[in-house]
């Protein structure tokens, strides 16, 4: 790709199968969270340690023993916790799962027992000087969002997410399909440029209705002209998102359309198209 | 082909996909059968060539980030790290370790001289004239270390007082040794920093209690865990300069590179240290303050410096030639 990486939180990772993986990366919010979930989890596991120790050392008769087994599970938290769950679980810890993030090579494969020790005792360093001074700037600082531990083990915090496959067009039920007129202008609208309207459907309720408006007339505007005057009163340019829909509609589930030779897509905008340039 | 039909036409395979990462994500691809490991991979490809179709068509961000997913996992599965066995333990401290230690030992020389030098300077002194002791530990320190060791021994009261002290010292010395070792990132000047003031304390310590006559106590005492204790910081000490060298100097790589590539080792000299402090714990908490006589205490103690020395020179040797 001789073209600049974009400035996003992707991190893209080529594969021995020759295909680019993109993987979300975490930003410090979720992970300050994920920490703090995890510091109250090791904050209960205590108490509830100490707890069952006061009630069994009466029957002991060891009380040095317990305050021992006490201190050895503190020094386990306290240096073992990230390291143990991160290398055995996945590369996840309780709140790391809760939160849905992985830390994962940045080759993006699975992290094995050393990088996970690595990242976790140098976290001793990214602590300093408070309140995880150094891992915060260095997080903000390098592209791929890592602290100190992860710089040096290799490793990257991604956000998984398990998107599911529609199948229904739930959006499309309530659109009525362009009269038939509309089809009579020859102009059959090419295959990519429907992926745009679906991708465009999808995003739309995360938009504010006049900015979708904005957006679509990007689109609407020259596919409006191409299919020419079809008895709609410039629905395309009146109301551009409805009108995209309607197209979608009409060229996906009506059987006897059928999306014919490319066409230059008509819209360079980001927020169309999507990453289109790999 | 349009989106449509490759939907459906591909959809069948993808859930079959999904069925096996789910499997995979519970045991592990090593559990499948070979028919299931050819068609995990077959199904693999096919996916990742899909991803690669649905990008070059632009069919859409839902089905790509869907797909993009199935191949995230499968990428996971598929190129794990070998899972950890119980034998690599055994294997890491009986080999592995002394002979990453051997083969960074001019590191190990260096951490020896900054842990050896401030503190015999520091003991001399101190020895010579004990008041300077208070100059670097305050005046209620010295005083209770040495009651500690006016104190007669006697055997273990019942009360668990040695796990109390294992706990303390596995809690205490494990944590200051790996400080020790991750600070060194920062140009190595905290390993520097650790190693210099533990061996100024350890010094005064000595020399003050030489000073006023409780020698034979307290080297009767030190010597036995001393073996793996004072090894084990050298080594902590050994692995941070290692890693600050490795920023300092990255030779022709990035220093991110550098520090990359001998990360690995660092921490996996850190890790033998810890392992090395856990013993120290046991043989401090449970040993030195027993009640055994002084004589019997050195002449252990002396056989496990021996068994220490011997244990990073040649543990580990002969495995290079098979």
């Amino acid at each position: 790709m001789p073209a600049p990486a974009p400035v996003d939180t992707l991190a893209r990772i080529e594969t021995p199968e020759n295909v680019w993986l993109t993987f979300r990366l975490a930003g410090l919010p979720s992970r300050m969270l994920a920490y703090t979930l995890d510091l109250s989890f090791r904050a209960i596991f205590l108490v509830a340690m100490s707890v069952v120790i006061s009630i069994l050392s009466p029957f002991l008769s060891f009380s040095g023993l317990s305050a021992g087994v006490f201190l050895v599970l503190m020094f386990l938290l306290e240096w073992g916790y990230g390291t143990i769950f991160e290398a055995f679980w996945g590369g996840k810890t309780p709140g790391k799962h809760i939160l849905k993030l992985r830390v994962v090579k940045t080759g993006g494969c699975a992290i094995s027992f050393y990088d996970s020790m690595l990242r976790n005792l140098l976290r001793a360093v990214d602590v300093l000087p408070f309140f995880y001074g150094v891992g915060l700037v260095s997080v903000l600082l390098t592209r791929r969002m890592q602290r100190l531990g992860d710089l040096v083990a290799g490793t990257i915090v991604v956000r998984e997410k398990r998107p599911r496959l529609h199948e229904a067009r739930a959006w499309l039920r309530d659109v009525a399909p362009l009269p038939r007129p509309a089809l009579l202008s020859g102009y059959r609208v090419p295959e990519r440029t429907l992926a745009l309207i679906d991708s465009f459907a999808r995003r739309r309720s995360e938009m504010h209705s006049a900015r979708a408006d904005e957006v679509a007339s990007i689109l609407a505007t020259p596919l409006g002209e191409r299919l020419g005057p079809v008895g709609l009163e410039d629905q395309h340019l009146r109301e551009p998102s409805e009108f995209l829909l309607r197209v979608l509609k009409t060229y996906t589930e009506t059987p006897a359309v059928q999306p014919s030779q490319p066409v230059a897509s008509p819209s360079t905008d980001g927020e169309v198209s999507g990453r289109g340039s790999w | 082909m349009t989106k449509a039909r490759f939907l459906k036409e591909r959809r069948t395979s993808w859930q079959r996909f999904e069925q096996l990462l789910l499997k995979a994500e519970r045991a592990r691809v090593s559990r499948f059968s070979g028919a299931e490991v050819s068609e995990f991979s077959r199904l693999f490809r096919e996916v990742c060539y899909d991803l690669a179709t649905v990008r070059s068509r632009d069919w859409g961000r839902d089905i790509e980030g869907y797909l993009n997913d199935l191949v995230v996992r499968g990428h996971n599965g598929f190129y794990r790290a070998p899972p950890g066995r119980p034998r690599a333990i055994t294997r890491f401290l009986f080999s592995e370790f002394p002979r990453l230690l051997r083969s960074n030992v001019a590191y190990f020389w260096v951490a020896l001289a900054l842990f050896c030098i401030p503190g015999a300077i520091g003991g001399v002194v101190v020895g010579r004239n004990p008041s300077f002791a208070e100059r670097i530990l305050p005046a209620e320190a010295l005083s209770q270390m040495e009651a500690m060791y006016s104190d007669s021994l006697e055997d273990g009261d019942g009360t668990g007082a040695e796990g109390l002290m294992t706990g303390f010292y596995v809690y205490n010395n494990v944590g200051i040794a790996f400080r020790c070792y991750a600070t060194g990132i920062l140009f190595g000047v905290g390993t520097v920093f650790f190693l210099v003031t533990n061996s100024l304390v350890i010094g005064t310590i000595t020399g003050y209690l030489v000073a006023q006559g409780h020698s034979e106590r307290f080297f009767s005492f030190v010597i036995s865990h001393g073996a793996f204790e004072l090894t084990a910081i050298v080594v902590a000490g050994a692995a941070g300069l290692l890693l600050g060298h490795s920023i300092v100097h990255p030779g022709p790589n990035t220093r991110l590179e550098s520090l990359k590539r001998r990360g690995l080792d660092s921490v996996r000299l850190a890790a033998g240290a810890g392992a090395m402090l856990a013993v120290a714990a046991l043989i401090e908490a449970f040993w030195s303050p027993s009640g055994v006589s002084s004589a019997m205490k050195f002449a252990v103690g002396s056989l496990l410096w021996i068994l220490v020395i011997s244990y990073l020179a040649f543990a580990g040797r002969d495995a290079r030639t098979t």
